[in-house]
């Protein structure tokens, strides 16, 4: 129960960084081209050594990697995997919706982004704060639930 | 009636209220495993040995051509016996030392290293020196089609050439044309720090009314470089005069180039003449990374300018816009219909072997590392198809990129023309490459003969691309493997 109320809660508040880190990111972007930098192809897919746009730089690779890419699947992959155990109530649908969500957000948002049309980026956006109400939802649900013996095991 | 009940019976009721009282539990754990399970075998089904054949990874693809299970380790002409005539004295000699300093690396002391210059019919014999690379190096003469001894792929044609070592490569400069070397060893970080440098195979007959003139773009820590200068390079000529510019983009993307004050032609593209090349006016043109280009000049009165993606630029003879940063023309010179058509010397109406090659993006494990990752025909590194063919073979590939990125195949050792583009056919000059640029959403087919033993990469030249596994082989019936990948000159051709 604990663990459940505590990952909830953890995805909701990864949420809002990914929405501060992103923001960084392309004010910083904004600044190089400012400055006179060009940013390309080849500027996009260097990893090793590469021109940098400064230290948002730092925002991008949280918002598309460490935060983005890694820590929110996993919360979410292991908050589905504990919902089988906590006893909360609707527990397993609320945290499968959020894994699901999760899905939509990393997955298929991006690639319809990038292949269809950039307008679904928006919804990139949009999906973004559903996810965070329903981790709060689920965080919520897992705290209402009065401590039993039961949550003893979670 | 008041018998008790069999044990067996006992057991099984027991084991009955076990599984209704722990019904729940057990179906978590059950869900558990369900997703923990394939998770696990699929991380475990990545990981790479640290030491491992070519040859022998991934999966088969016979094409839809004859199948010869003879191939691999123990089967045929070991790669490392696939040379030029070794009898043959050298006419062209060249020694090349490699060194790395604070992580820039220099090919005798200079990046890009010095130009080789070859004419048609040479024996070029390079020594390349490694002079202080802990990794290994090895040099890769991109675009020229070499014995496969002499392709410098780290753990498939040779074994990096480790600190204080060296190595000899020897070719017959076969086709005039502009090409370039680079390391094939860990090269996702060697080419981009600097081990590179331009090759140029001159025709038998140069023309003597033609000045060359040649732009190696390369984009290091501190920007984007022309021969390792930044901004605008001048070089003199007097107005008429022809000039041919061969251009080498040894970058890991696409390299836009426009003129501004004369038309163009495009002479030669990945060093095979365009046939009859018309006069370019209001395009730009696009390299793929690794490929090449030779543009046709002749200097007007007021000069004329080349630039590079808007960061560095050439001018030969005055320049016709007094400084000021031309922009580009919005629309690419499209080979699939520039030029006239020729025969192309083979036959491509019934191909002995028929590839896809479809790339695209998944979530998955590359050697246990979660990520999106590229994915050739729906699979993953390293389990990937292995493209079989026979030496005389017509080989047809289908490109088709779904991965929302693009993508500069490369295939060594061989040149391959193109056939369609989305299912439009070629219908100007015979398109030869050995570096294409297959952008997101696009189709290639081509076709070449197989006509040069051994095995062969054909990976995406964008190299973080081929290091984050976009990188298949093509191998002959008749061939073994010779290297391996890691092992103990730690090989690590991407």
């Amino acid at each position: 129960m604990k663990a459940y109320r505590i990952l909830a809660f953890t995805i909701a508040v990864l949420v809002v960084v990914q929405a501060g880190a992103i923001a960084w990111g392309f004010f910083g972007v904004s600044n190089f081209i400012t400055d006179g930098g060009v940013i390309d192809e080849e500027f996009l897919d260097c990893t090793d050594d590469c021109e940098s746009i400064g230290s948002a730089d730092i925002g991008f690779a949280i918002h598309m990697f460490f935060n983005g890419l890694i820590l929110i699947p996993l919360c979410s992959l292991v908050l589905l995997i504990v919902s089988f155990f906590a006893k909360v109530p609707k527990g397993i649908t609320l945290a499968a919706t959020v894994f699901g969500l999760v899905v939509l957000q990393v997955l298929v948002l991006p690639a319809l982004s990038r292949e269809v049309g950039s307008g679904f980026g928006a919804l990139h956006g949009v999906n973004a704060m559903v996810l965070m109400g329903v981790a709060i939802m689920a965080g919520t649900r897992a705290s209402a639930v009065p401590p039993g013996p039961a949550s003893a095991t979670t | 009636m008041t018998d008790p009940a069999p044990p067996a019976a006992d057991l099984r009721a027991r084991t009955w209220a076990f599984v209704r009282t722990r019904r729940r539990l057990l179906l978590a754990v059950a869900a558990t495993l369900a997703i923990l399970l394939p998770l696990g075998w699929m991380w475990q089904s990545s990981r790479l040995p640290d030491s491992y054949d070519v040859a022998e990874m991934g999966y088969v693809d016979w094409g839809g051509g004859p199948v010869d299970e003879h191939h691999g380790m123990g089967h045929g002409t070991p790669v490392k016996d696939l040379v030029a005539d070794p009898d043959r004295p050298a006419d062209v000699r060249e020694t090349l030392t490699v060194r790395v300093d604070k992580g820039h690396y220099t090919v005798n002391g200079t990046s890009p290293g010095p130009t080789v210059e070859a004419t048609v019919g040479d024996l070029v014999e390079v020594t390349l020196v490694n002079d202080n690379v802990e990794d290994g190096i090895t040099l890769h003469w991109h675009g020229v089609d070499v014995p496969n001894a002499e392709d410098g792929v780290a753990g498939v044609t040779q074994d990096a050439v480790l600190e204080g070592e060296e190595h000899v490569y020897r070719f017959v400069a076969e086709d005039a044309g502009t090409y370039w070397y680079h390391s094939h060893q860990v090269s996702h970080e060697q080419v981009r720090r600097g081990l590179l440098g331009a090759l140029v195979i001159h025709p038998e007959v140069p023309d003597p009314e033609v000045q060359e003139s040649l732009a190696v773009l390369h984009r290091y820590t501190d920007g984007a470089t022309l021969n390792g200068k930044q901004g605008t390079t001048t070089v003199d000529a007097q107005p008429g005069q022809s000039v041919r510019l061969r251009v080498v983009n040894t970058d890991n993307g696409l390299a836009s180039l426009w003129v501004t004050g004369a038309s163009y032609r495009v002479l030669a593209v990945d060093g095979r003449d365009v046939n009859q090349p018309g006069e370019i006016d209001g395009k730009k043109y696009g390299v793929p990374a690794g490929g090449r280009v030779d543009l046709g000049l002749v200097v007007p009165e007021g000069g004329v300018r080349v630039d590079f993606g808007g960061s560095t630029s050439l001018v030969v003879g005055d320049d016709p816009t007094g400084g000021d940063e031309p922009r580009a023309p919005k629309e690419f010179v499209d080979l699939l219909t520039y030029g006239e058509p020729a025969e192309i010397g083979f036959d491509t109406s019934d191909p002995d072997r028929d590839f896809d090659y479809r790339i695209g993006k998944r979530p998955g494990f590359l050697d246990g590392r979660p990520g999106m990752w590229w994915s050739i025909n729906g699979h993953l590194f390293p389990d990937i198809p292995m493209y079989m063919v026979s030496e005389g073979d017509v080989v047809e590939f289908e490109i088709d990129n779904s991965s929302g990125d693009n993508h500069p195949m490369h295939l060594h050792g061989h040149h391959a023309v193109v056939l369609s583009r989305d299912g439009v056919p070629a219908t100007g000059s015979p398109w030869w490459v050995d570096s294409l640029e297959v952008k997101d959403g696009e189709t290639f087919k081509i076709a070449f003969v197989a006509d040069n033993p051994g095995i062969w990469m054909d990976h995406c030249h964008n190299l973080t691309h081929a290091a984050e596994g976009l990188v298949a082989h093509l191998m002959y019936t008749g061939v073994e493997s010779s290297y391996k990948v890691g092992g103990h000159s730690d090989n690590h051709p991407e």
